[in-house]
């Protein structure tokens, strides 16, 4: 089991993680805290919304199927970046 | 104290009840907007971040249709020890949701595209809700979010160097955008042609405690790197905010992030021609889209962050348009300009 803190793009909400799962894939954890970020989980058009979590020690962003176990240490700090549209909406 | 579930109540214009379903309620710009109000106020200190405060919500009944219905809610926020606020909401806050919803009637056929529609709300105890639900999940989580960065400054400064643009409001933070961050984003606009640009803003929160009052001073935008831009259409890739955050760290001076801003240039196509350009005269581009509004929501949700969009055309120049948290919902606001006319 891990610790670790993450936090959404700004920096400015940011959780400590306990009890991660070593076995438990990125992708796994991006989806749990989802939530507790208050980060929407969909797109306007309902599709779910891609994140990606940028480790900051090894300043680069996982692969979302990386196993927590291989990719992460304790008190590594991680951020969500999504990928996400603005536009004219047309 | 019990927390309430909320439902809204569907009718057509002229009455015809279509229903009643549960409304999934996304509280955090209500809470973020009360938070910070409260702070702004002095009713709370910016130490007390909104993850260590408690938030209860009480409906406001309405007078008219008397309970279970609501004209509104106030949402208090408080800490031993730390003080608290009250702030006070209209149904408008659940438009937003109501709109969703006639979308759902559309498809089932229960309502025609564009038809009128009227709404009410309702409040019910419900012992398991609550404003603030921590949800669960596989693993423990808790709230580290750090207490807002200000510092001490008296706002006259600021307002002797700046120029006042849009009817200012009492309701409103103070924003205050230098003029050559402007003009660095219009260079950006018009170099990227029809096509959509953005950046990030980034800058300082300062609290003047003589008022009391906090206002935003942007210090600079980071232009939106490893976005890709489109005509109507800007994407903000993981890519780009690692770049906007190497950049933040390598300017190393405390800046926070305060916003974002984009560009509508896509009347650049629709204004080429003199029959074009009279016709497009009507169009505007400074507009806030739904996919702006659910950017704001996921990257600058907190009730502080601001958006700039540009709109250019060659029928109504370069316009700046700003927008921001209201009472929770994204609304057209003001600004400052410093240094106009150095």
């Amino acid at each position: 089991m891990l610790k670790l803190h993450a936090s959404d793009a700004t920096g400015q909400k940011a959780v400590d993680v306990m009890d991660v799962p070593a076995d438990a894939t990125v992708g796994e954890l991006i989806n749990g805290l989802l939530p507790r970020l208050d980060l929407p989980m969909n797109s306007v058009d309902g599709t779910p919304l891609s994140y990606q979590a940028r480790l900051q020690r090894e300043e680069r962003h996982l692969h979302n199927s990386e196993r927590v176990g291989d990719a992460l240490k304790a008190e590594d700090e991680i951020t969500l970046h999504p990928n996400i549209d603005a536009g004219a909406g047309f | 104290m019990p927390g309430y579930r909320f439902e809204i109540d569907v009718f057509k214009d002229e009455g015809a009840r279509l229903g009643r379903m549960p409304l999934l309620v996304d509280w955090l710009p209500a809470r973020e907007w009360a938070w910070f109000n409260g702070v702004r106020r002095g009713e709370l200190p910016a130490s007390l971040s909104l993850s260590n405060a408690t938030v209860t919500v009480q409906p406001a009944w309405n007078a008219s249709l008397g309970q279970p219905y609501i004209s509104g809610f106030e949402l208090r926020v408080w800490s031993h020890g730390s003080g608290g606020t009250t702030s006070r909401f209209t149904t408008a806050y659940f438009h937003g949701l109501a709109e969703q919803i006639s979308t759902e009637l559309v498809e089932q056929g229960l309502l025609k595209p564009n038809e009128l529609f009227r709404f009410v709300i309702s409040a019910h105890e419900d012992s398991q809700s609550a404003p603030h639900d921590d949800q669960g999940g596989p693993f423990k989580v808790v709230s580290v979010e750090p207490p807002l960065s200000m510092r001490e400054t008296a706002i006259d400064g600021f307002l002797e160097r700046a120029v006042a643009f849009t009817p200012l409001d009492d309701v409103e933070m103070p924003v205050f955008v230098p003029w050559p961050v402007l003009q660095e984003a219009a260079a950006l606009t018009r170099r990227a042609g029809a096509l959509e640009t953005g950046g990030i803003l980034i800058g300082h929160l300062h609290h003047d405690g003589r008022l009391p009052e906090v206002f935003a001073e942007i210090t600079a935008q980071i232009p939106a790197h490893h976005a890709q831009s489109g005509l109507a259409k800007l994407t903000f890739t993981p890519d780009t905010w690692a770049a906007v955050h190497a950049a933040i760290a390598l300017r190393n001076k405390g800046e926070s992030y305060l916003g974002w801003w984009h560009s509508h240039s896509f009347l650049k196509e629709t204004c080429k021609e003199p029959a074009q350009r009279r016709a497009g005269l009507k169009l505007s581009a400074s507009f806030f889209s739904p996919e702006d509004l659910h950017l704001q929501r996921t990257v600058f949700s907190r009730a502080f962050h601001v958006a700039l969009v540009a709109a250019d055309s060659p029928c109504s120049g370069l316009t700046w348009s700003a927008y921001g948290w209201r009472a929770g919902m994204i609304s057209l606001r003001s600004y400052h300009i410093l240094g106009l006319g150095n």
